[in-house]
């Protein structure tokens, strides 16, 4: 230790003349503020300039000093002098390191203090928190060791820099393949987390492979260059390997051992599109396509607040998921999977959209509309061909459709200006978009519309309007109203289900109100219909099965929630009597749920 | 008892082979001069020896330590000055003196400022400001400061004037082997090193190609002179180092020289001859090569 201190107190003085040029320097802002032009903001320029010369100076030196010390003196062939005394090669590049960093910190302190101390609250009114001193601190331990490194590869003129460099990609690639699942899998905190501790192992090994590289290269410059690329690589390596290794054990998770769910989808059929956190693996969120009758399930790159859509005959489940870290929002793909075969993989459809498109799924999974800016486009999947698109009319970025027929999308989407829902239709087989009608919407700002099973009615919760979803012909006017769509439902023969403060509201396919069923929860949601005209009710933390036709609440299972309502498809999912639906139980844990007889059992497992 | 022993040293720059299986045995309290020509591998070799250069194959041991792995601790008992005077220029000379002191255990002030003074350098001038010589004054007078029991000099004439050559030889390297201490020095000045040297080694392209007592070499070197030519030597077991033409004659250098032998192969020949002993310098020459050092 002693010698160390010894060899930085010589490099130290051999820096003096840093100093004086800092003194120098920090004299500077005190005389530009002599300038009249300056006299209204005379702190202000203080500050900035004497920030500027600090950092400008103590970067400049960190650079200067990475470059020459140890690599600079390997050239000129100084090092002997140091090699021919009895020091350790530690106590070399630590009192070199030491001495350069101090050269760095003391230039910035000489320019700063001065004026920091002249102007007092000023200087972090313009220069921000003190924690930026901490950040420009190992901005400039990182620069000196990046240059020392580089100088040392740059300057030995050995083919090993080609070596150097391809590793250096290599270990840049592996880092990227190393936190994409977390980054695709919401995994950010851990992501951030695991680069933070790698930042730390890489800064360490830049501090440390120095020591290994003086020990073993000396005073030769291409073993010392070679002895530093060992000291680098291999425990970059082995840091590499830990790290992939932890984040393949994070991302090794299935849906057993999800403890929080974020997202719970279910479509007609019995796949479930499952997202959540599991214990001990942070924030990473991986979603699944879960096939809950034989607990088989594949993994998906969806982000969990997207969720997945499903079409309505249970067959084809379609994601927007990011191809890209870099600007994930503006880099997004469409992929499907078939769910009645879970051996079918994923599939690219090569349909690119940036966010906020959205997209719609024929009912057979066949086709896919999607809005892209103001262009909305079918694609054919099997054919992976465009079969019909046009420009939309206005610049609206809300809206919604779905396939009236796998020929013909229904788009319906407000005016704020007029406050109308305006339908249009875009053929596919005329390939061409019509406005079919409009209705007067004044509560709706943005288009959320529940749609009939069959597809031709449209309810406007807001307004309280059943309508035509060709024409836009009211069909009746409801006497209850409500902001939360997912709180009603068109049902399978025409009548509408409202859930508005603790009652479930029925009207007639007319219009008419039947009847108010009581519900014990203040708000609630319609998950689907059932076979029988049973409507799957969810509310609190219990779940009710209410026959509309008696008009009473059949079932309550409590301590569970079952399927939330699909926030990406107007239609109301239709279940099968005797369909065991995915839930959460009281400790959020997946189980099934059979509303036909309320009975809860485990949850498939594929182990 | 040894105090530097190479075996089996090899080193390599890239493809190229600088010092090829040299081993090399001093003894300690001796000195001994290593003599090649520019290129020969001395430089490498003493590199290898200062633990600032790892042997490719082999190993450097210094009173009884291996040198790359000991060296730190060994640099306390060894003294160094390279061919190429390293302190850094910015330094002054007594600074360059003071930052040793605090890294010896054993330095000795007074014979640093002795040494410095003699040669009129100014303790205040800094190392960049001096000459050559200079300099070389300086590196030595860190080095002898150390109290070394081992000395390595790796050309240490370079640059000195006639006086200061003077000086080291005959005072500090004679004086260093009087009191026991190690001298292993490298130098082109052979008529110098010739008084002082206990045992010599020649180093060719890489290859120590001799390694020998002083005066054993010298006793078994001879130029002889012949009036006529050609000379078969070989019959009286003389073997000739070189052979060449000397006027009208024939020189050649004989590297086993024995006197009874040669007097048989006199008698035998019938021919006109002259014996002289050898310098070493004439010997390196007529061993490393005929351009000279």
């Amino acid at each position: 230790m002693s010698h160390t201190l010894i060899i930085a107190s010589r490099e130290l003085r051999e820096r003096s003349r840093v100093f004086l040029m800092a003194a120098a320097m920090a004299v500077l802002p005190f005389i530009m503020i002599l300038i009249p032009s300056t006299r209204d903001n005379r702190p202000e320029m203080i500050a900035m300039l004497a920030g500027f010369l600090a950092v400008a100076l103590s970067l400049g030196v960190a650079i200067a000093q990475g470059a020459s010390t140890i690599a600079g003196e390997l050239v000129q062939r100084r090092l002997s002098f140091y090699f021919s005394k009895p020091v350790s090669p530690a106590a070399v590049w630590f009192g070199k390191m030491i001495a350069a960093l101090l050269t760095s910190f003391v230039s910035f302190a000489i320019i700063a203090v001065p004026s920091m101390l002249v102007i007092g609250k000023r200087w972090s009114s313009t220069w921000g928190s003190p924690q930026l001193l901490v950040w420009f601190a190992l901005a400039v331990v990182v620069l000196f060791l990046l240059t020392h490194v580089l100088s040392t590869m740059v300057r030995s003129h050995s083919g090993l820099i080609g070596i150097d460099f391809l590793l250096a990609a290599g270990a840049v690639g592996l880092i990227l393949a190393i936190l994409k699942p977390l980054f695709f899998g919401a995994g950010l905190e851990a992501a951030i987390g695991l680069l933070s501790i790698l930042g730390v192992l890489v800064v360490a090994i830049l501090f440390a492979a120095p020591v290994w590289q003086l020990a073993q290269g000396r005073t030769d410059l291409r073993r010392s260059h070679a002895a530093l690329s060992r000291a680098l690589w291999i425990p970059l390596a082995v840091v590499l390997l830990a790290a992939g290794g932890y984040v393949a054990w994070l991302v090794s998770v299935d849906p057993d051992d999800l403890t929080t769910i974020h997202n719970l989808q279910q479509g007609s059929g019995s796949a479930v599109f499952v997202s959540g956190t599991a214990k001990g693996r942070s924030d990473y969120s991986p979603s699944f396509i879960v096939d809950t009758q034989s607990g088989r399930f594949a993994k998906v790159d969806a982000p969990s607040w997207w969720g997945a859509q499903f079409s309505r005959d249970g067959r084809v489940v379609a994601w927007l998921q990011a191809t890209s870290m870099v600007k994930p929002m503006e880099n997004l793909e469409l992929f499907t999977r078939r769910i009645d075969d879970m051996n079918a993989p994923s599939a690219a459809t090569g349909i690119r959209v940036r966010w906020p498109s959205s997209f719609a799924l024929s009912n057979d999974g066949s086709r896919v509309a999607v809005i892209e800016g103001g262009t909305i486009a079918v694609h054919d999947l099997a054919a992976n061909r465009i079969v019909a698109s046009a420009g939309l009319p206005s610049s609206a970025y809300s809206r919604e459709m779905y396939f009236a027929t796998p020929d013909v999308l229904r788009i319906a989407e407000t005016d704020p200006a007029t406050s109308r829902l305006i339908l249009s239709e875009l053929d596919t087989r005329a390939r061409r978009l019509t406005e079919t009608g409009e209705v007067a919407a004044p509560a709706m700002t943005y288009p959320t519309i529940r749609t009939s099973p069959d597809g031709a009615r449209i309810f406007l919760p807001r307004d309280g309007i059943v309508a035509d979803a060709h024409s836009g012909a009211v069909l009746a006017t409801l006497t209850v109203t409500t902001k939360n769509p997912f709180a009603t439902a068109i049902l399978r023969d025409g009548s509408v289900a409202i859930i508005k403060d603790s009652r479930l509201h029925l009207f007639a396919s007319n219009g008419t109100p039947a009847r108010q069923i009581a519900l014990p929860a203040q708000r609630g949601w319609i998950s689907g219909e059932m076979d029988g005209g049973k409507l799957i009710v969810g509310g609190g933390r219990q779940m009710f099965v209410i026959d509309t036709a008696r008009g009473v609440i059949e079932r309550t299972t409590k301590d569970i929630r079952g399927p939330a309502p699909d926030y990406s498809d107007s239609h109301m999912r239709q279940f099968r009597a005797n369909q065991p639906l995915a839930a959460l139980n009281a400790e959020g844990k997946l189980v099934l749920w059979n509303p036909s007889t309320g009975a809860v059992t485990a949850f498939p497992s594929p182990r | 008892m040894t105090a530097i022993r190479a075996a089996n040293v090899t080193i390599r720059y890239g493809k190229r082979v600088a010092i090829d299986e040299v081993s090399l045995d001093v003894a300690q309290g001796s000195v001994y001069a290593l003599l090649g020509r520019n290129g020969a591998g001395k430089s490498s070799l003493v590199r290898a020896m200062t633990g600032q250069l790892r042997a490719d194959r082999g190993s450097v041991e210094i009173l009884g330590q291996d040198v790359w792995r000991k060296r730190a601790a060994l640099m306390e008992k060894v003294g160094f000055v390279a061919e190429e005077p390293d302190a850094p220029p910015e330094m002054r000379v007594a600074e360059v003196a003071a930052f040793s002191a605090r890294l010896y255990s054993r330095w000795r002030q007074s014979s640093f400022d002795e040494r410095i003074a003699r040669f009129g350098i100014p303790g205040g001038a800094k190392i960049g400001e001096l000459s050559k010589g200079q300099k070389k004054q300086v590196t030595l007078a860190l080095a002898l400061a150390t109290s070394p029991e081992v000395l390595i000099l790796d050309d240490p004439t370079l640059g000195l004037d006639v006086v200061a050559r003077k000086s080291l030889f005959e005072e500090v390297i004679a004086h260093m082997a009087d009191f026991g201490i190690t001298v292993f020095i490298t130098t082109h000045d052979l008529s110098s090193v010739e008084a002082v040297a206990d045992r010599a080694g020649i180093l060719r392209d890489g290859k120590l190609v001799l390694d020998e007592e002083t005066e054993t070499l010298k006793s078994r070197f001879r130029r002889i002179r012949f009036a006529s030519q050609p000379v078969a030597l070989g019959t009286a077991n003389l073997i000739a180092a070189t052979v060449r033409q000397w006027g009208s004659g024939t020189e050649a250098v004989i590297s086993n020289y024995d006197d009874l032998a040669f007097e048989r192969f006199r008698d035998t020949a019938q021919i006109g001859t002259d014996v002289s002993p050898m310098s070493l310098e004439e010997i390196f020459i007529a061993v490393a090569g005929e351009e000279g050092a």
